[in-house]
């Protein structure tokens, strides 16, 4: 029954020859991830697994397992950054400095005249682009052609991520 | 006079972000946002696809906690045999 759930998952990606990237990154996540946890429950102790600091633990190899599994991207790369220098921290998954990239205040008027209404949207556009570079690791460093090539990445990983995940964790609950 | 749309320049610097620049992003995220794909892409305005790509990856950070806690919940209440035999077997399947 694992075995056809697992397999199922294989022919997803096998049937997008050209999407290959997903597949390397996957398999790059699980070959990084993998090895830690079996490290992290070889060292376990009764004790520990009851401790907050045990999640973190966890939590930190998912954390560097994404990390290094998409070097060839920007956000890969400030992100393992920022994992290593924090690594007595609490794990940092969003930048708390205010960015002063996109620096314009919205208005929230419903007025009826084009301008106010134009300036409303640009300024809404403005608002939400920030919220986006917050996000994004690296992204407040980023000028709008490297968000615009990275963001892509960055979610299709995020979800990749999430289905490998997925699959360790159901399918060791028997 | 320009008009008050940011202008079109083409620097690379961050304080001027072209209409083409937000249009190209916009598009590229219509296409990757599971919400948005469903529906007709012309009646979406750029700030509605922003705003739901940052709900999308808020919700994806929440997901992938979620599934971290629960990691170490199962590493922390199966006996070493079974965990690692688990482990191992998920990682054969790859």
């Amino acid at each position: 029954m694992e075995r056809q759930i697992i397999n199922k998952r294989k022919r997803v990606f096998s049937l997008q020859p050209n999407k290959n990237p997903k597949a390397l990154f996957a398999r790059r996540y699980v070959s990084h991830l993998v090895p830690a946890l079996k490290k992290i429950n070889m060292k376990k102790s009764s004790s520990k697994t009851n401790h907050p600091s045990f999640e973190k633990t966890v939590k930190h190899e998912v954390d560097m397992a994404f990390a290094l599994s998409a070097q060839e991207f920007a956000w890969s790369r400030f992100l393992l950054q920022k994992l290593l220098s924090s690594v007595h921290d609490d794990p940092v998954r969003t930048s708390s400095s205010p960015s002063e990239i996109l620096e314009r205040s919205s208005k929230k008027q419903g007025g009826g005249k084009h301008q106010d209404r134009d300036e409303e949207e640009g300024g809404e556009i403005k608002k939400r682009l920030k919220e986006l570079q917050k996000l994004l690791p690296g992204g407040e460093e980023m000028n709008m052609e490297e968000i615009l090539s990275e963001i892509g990445s960055y979610i299709v990983c995020l979800e990749l991520q999430m289905i490998v995940l997925k699959s360790i964790v159901q399918d060791n609950i028997s | 006079m320009s008009s008050r749309r940011s202008s079109r320049s083409r620097q690379s610097g961050s304080s001027r972000i072209s209409d083409d620049q937000i249009s190209d992003l916009v598009s590229k995220l219509q296409h990757l946002i599971p919400e948005l794909r469903r529906r007709r892409s012309d009646k979406v305005s750029a700030s509605k696809v922003l705003q739901e790509t940052c709900n999308y990856i808020r919700n994806l950070h929440r997901e992938v906690d979620d599934l971290s806690d629960r990691l170490s919940e199962l590493l922390a209440s199966t006996d070493d045999n079974s965990a690692e035999a688990a482990i191992i077997r998920s990682l054969l399947n790859y």
